[in-house]
Parts: structure tokens; sequence; C-alpha cells
């Protein structure tokens, strides 16, 4: 009982840490940014509004007027809803990646003894979980208000891709914040890859379907994409996901935060920085 | 083994510790490991002749440096540089920085001896805006508020490192936070300090420690005892305030600033 109480108290001590840090980080973005706390959601949705101009544009080009803007996916989803969906997964991946990618940008907090480096990605990462799925949220609710077709078929389903995302993407952030103290040359190498590869392959502009099954092989290795197309299909259970699993996906989340916390918890004085000279 | 000048409980004791003795060369340490430990209530000042020592030891404990070998076993919490400068982004404003210390801290701001009232008074005494960005603040009063807040939480050890932060609250302007200061120390506070000011010794300290060039305890009792020890040998740290404020407890360690934003979409 001692064990569990203890336990349940650091686990509140450490959520009181890091929702300090997020407070923080956004405080300090609001305080440089002219659009004040909202540029933490215009940032993302500038990129979203892009983003669904580009499918809509291609999907024109291609001459599909059978269907909508959309393209095929149109049977299924409104075109916004599902490149929200696929953005909203994406790019919290992207993000809370990259970001761990340049190193702990936001170093000044370690200066206080109780803050640790997993502290500082793990807030950074709750506010672009914050960002996102507030951002989902709200684009998800106009769509609905506007079409009235309100459908969300598994929502725990929903839920537990989202987590199971966010996990993936710390683990895979701490992962890669080792690698932001090589040569700058080789992180600006390995930031271009990871940027095109999710952009790419995980399934923000395309479904799972509509590429021919002997070329699904070089993007479902993506975990990502599984991510992205089961969020899809626990809105609307008739979205067909071949070749997708969710085992697939809480498999790569479980090994990359295991993985991720036996490296973090092996190395975490480098990314201390040495004050003895 | 672990000695102790008395028989209160200990609150920070050294196992077996040793540190770099010269900064030239990092294969010099200190002569004999430390098993040395402060007791609840101390309020001990290291003096020293070898300035670099004095500020591996003060870096140590604010966990800036680790040592070269043996163990710190704190029981309690330590604080950061008494009067510290770091931790809080410039842009941020006072409130800021206040309300994100006390959720980090908020248990030693409930135990604390000086309420947020005081806080808040001592701040208003100096015509601080608390919704003004530190950028904003002049420079006195900058230090004003950075030794105001390091002395408004009550931790278990409090490190006060010699820095120009210390020697502000030494000052004429710091008055009302000596007071505070004082009211914190009252109610059982430990310290650790390194400094060479006496005055600051004098009003703050119980308890003196002379370590020779090596880093080897040849002193430790009272405070007196020790000032008039270190006199009489002649250890006298001999570096010049320069020199001293060369040395960094962490308030340099700021926010990087990259040219790449991670908004950028990159084909």
């Amino acid at each position: 009982m001692n064990f569990i109480q203890r336990m349940i108290q650091g686990l509140r001590r450490q959520w009181i840490i890091i929702d300090a840090i997020a407070t923080y980080d956004r405080d300090r973005q609001a305080s440089g940014s002219s659009l004040g706390s909202w540029e933490s959601l215009i940032n993302p949705l500038q990129m979203m509004v892009f983003f669904i101009g580009m499918r809509i544009g291609f999907s024109y080009l291609r001459g599909s007027s059978k269907f909508a803007g959309g393209g095929t996916t149109d049977i299924y989803f409104n075109v916004v809803v599902f490149m929200m969906l696929g953005f909203s997964i994406a790019f919290l991946f992207r993000n809370v990646a990259l970001k761990s990618l340049s190193g702990l940008k936001l170093r000044a907090p370690l200066y206080y003894s109780r803050i640790k480096p997993l502290d500082i990605l793990l807030a950074l990462s709750l506010n672009d979980m914050r960002a996102l799925a507030t951002l989902s949220l709200g684009i998800l609710g106009i769509v609905y208000y506007f079409t009235w077709s309100f459908q969300l078929d598994s929502p725990g389903l929903a839920i537990s891709v989202y987590l199971l995302t966010v996990m993936m993407a710390v683990g895979f952030g701490l992962c890669v914040v080792f690698l932001g103290k090589l040569n700058k040359w080789i992180v600006k190498i390995i930031r271009r890859l990871i940027q095109r590869v999710i952009i790419f392959t995980s399934g923000i502009f395309f479904a799972t379907f509509e590429i021919p099954p002997p070329m699904r092989p070089f993007i479902t290795w993506n975990p990502i994409l599984h991510g992205v197309e089961l969020l899809r299909y626990s809105i609307n259970n008739e979205y067909p996901i071949p070749d997708i699993s969710l085992s697939y996906l809480i498999l790569c989340s479980i090994l990359m935060m295991s993985f991720s916390l036996i490296l973090y918890r092996t190395n975490e004085s480098l990314l201390l920085e040495s004050n003895d000279d | 083994m672990l000695n102790s000048s008395s028989s209160a409980e200990p609150i920070l004791a050294f196992d077996e510790f040793v540190l770099r003795a010269d900064k030239s060369d990092s294969s010099v340490v200190i002569s004999t490991p430390w098993n040395w430990c402060l007791n609840s209530g101390d309020r001990l000042s290291v003096m020293t002749a070898n300035s670099f020592l004095s500020y591996q030891l003060m870096a140590t404990l604010a966990g800036l440096v680790n040592p070269v070998s043996g163990e710190l076993h704190p029981q309690g919490t330590l604080s950061w540089p008494l009067g510290g400068q770091g931790g809080l982004h410039s842009s941020l404003t006072i409130n800021n920085g206040f309300e994100f210390l006390s959720s980090i801290y908020s248990d030693t701001l409930e135990r604390s001896h000086v309420s947020s009232d005081d806080f808040f008074d001592a701040l208003k005494s100096q015509g601080i805006d608390t919704s003004m960005p530190l950028k904003e603040l002049p420079k006195e009063k900058k230090d004003f508020f950075f030794a105001a807040l390091s002395i408004l939480f009550s931790f278990d050890v409090c490190v006060a490192p010699h820095s120009k932060y210390l020697l502000f609250l030494m000052s004429r302007e710091a008055k009302p936070l000596r007071n505070l200061f004082r009211k914190q120390l009252d109610g059982g506070l430990s310290m650790i300090s390194n400094t060479k000011n006496n005055q600051f010794k004098r009003q703050f300290c119980n308890r003196g420690m002379v370590l020779g060039p090596l880093g080897k305890v040849i002193f430790d009792g009272d405070l007196d005892e020790a000032i008039a020890f270190s006199k009489q040998n002649d250890i006298v740290d001999n570096s010049t305030e320069a020199d001293d404020m060369q040395f960094d407890y962490g308030e340099n360690q700021a926010n990087a600033n990259s040219s790449e934003s991670e908004d950028d979409i990159d084909f």
C-alpha cells in the first residue's frame, strides 16, 4: 500500500513538473509572438490548410470528376476531416521528432535540479499534443456543424490510437534527442530524411486502399501510417484499411518507448551540459 | 565512515567524495577523499585558498558538475544557487516565473517561513511591477527579484556560492531581503557557502571549515575560530573578483536559438 501511495505521489509530482514546464514554454512563445497564445494553434492550422489545398488541387489535376475534391476517399470522409485526421497524427509525430532532433533547445529550466531533460521533452510533446488535439476537435466540430452528420464509430479506438501515437512519438523523440549531439550536418540530413518520410509515407494525402496492393509494402512498414489509418477507421468503420494492423502499432509503440527509456536512463548525463571547465 | 562535528542528524553527507582541484590539470584531485557532513541547522562557511576547488564544491551541490568519485547523500532538497539568475527565460514576466517555481517547488513554499505576501511586499517596496517581462527590468531590480525568489522557498540546504548575486544580498538595497533570509534561516534552514564576504559569514553562518590547497580539511568548528585560523595560517583566497566571476553556476544555460524552425515544411 505504501508503495502504491508513493508511486501515485511521485507520478503526481512528475505531472505537476511537466505541466509547469509546458506552461513555461507556452508563456515564453506567447511573449515573443504578435499572435500571443494563439501562435501554437495558428501555425499548425496554416500548415493544415496548405495540405488540404494541395490534396484538393491534386485531385482536380488528376481529373477524377467522379468524386469531389477529396478523390475516392470522399465516399467515406469529407476531405477536410480526412486530411485533418492524417495531419493530427503524422504532424504530432513529426513535431516531437524534429524538436527532439534539434537537441534540448529549452535548456534554461534545467537550472533547477528538480527538472530533468525528460521532463522538458515530455512538456514540449504535451504542448504539441494539446495544440493538435484542440485543432482537430475544433475542425471536427465545425465540419459536423456545417454538414450536420456526426460520426464517431469507435471512440475507444480513436483515443487508444492517439495515445499510442503519442507514446511512439515520445519514444522516437527520446531516441533522436541523442542524435542531436552529433555533427550538425548529420543532424541536418536526418532531419530532412525524417520530414520527407513522414510527409510522403504516413498517409496524410492518401488512403492505403488507394495504393495498388503490390506497392503497399513500401509504405506499410511505417507505423505512423497505421496510426493515421486506424484513426480514420475509428471515425468511420466502413473505411477500408487493408494491411493495416492495430497490433503492429501497439508493438512499435511499446518497443520504441521501452528502448528509448533504457537509452535515456543510461545516457541522461549526455543531455546535461558540463560546466566543469 | 562519515565524520560530523556534532551529534545532530546529518542533512548532507559526503562519502569518499573526490573533486578536481586544479583548473588546468584534470588529473589533480583533492588529496584526501571527503567524509564529512552537514547537520540540520548547520550554516557552514567553507574557506580555502583554492578558488577552483571552492567552485567545484558549489557547482557539484548545484548539480552542474559531477564529482570525480564518491557520493553525495542529501537528506532533503538542495536549493539552486542563492540569488542566482538562471532558469527563467528573459521574456517571461515575474508572475510567470513565480507561478512556474511555485508549482515545481510547491512543497518548499508550503513550509517556508517567508510568505508569498512577504515576497510580493518586498518587490512592491522596490517599485517592481510583477507583470513586467524580466528583460525589461533594470539590473538592480532584476538582482532584487532573483534574490527575493531564492529566499522565498525553504529548502533543506541552501547553496550559497560566492557570486555577484550573493554580494548584492549584502548591499544596502537588499536590506529587506536580508531580514527575510534571517527569518528563513531561523526556521532551521541549513546552508553551505564558499563566500569570501566576511560580513555574510558573520551574519548568516555558524560553522567554519578551512581546507588546504588540495582540499584537506584542516579545521572544522566554530565560525570565528575558523576565520581566525585561516587568517593565522594565511589561508586567504588571493584570486581577484574578476577571476571568481568567470565561474558559471548555470546562469549561462540559455535557450538555444536555431535558424531552422520546426514549423518549416521542407519537401
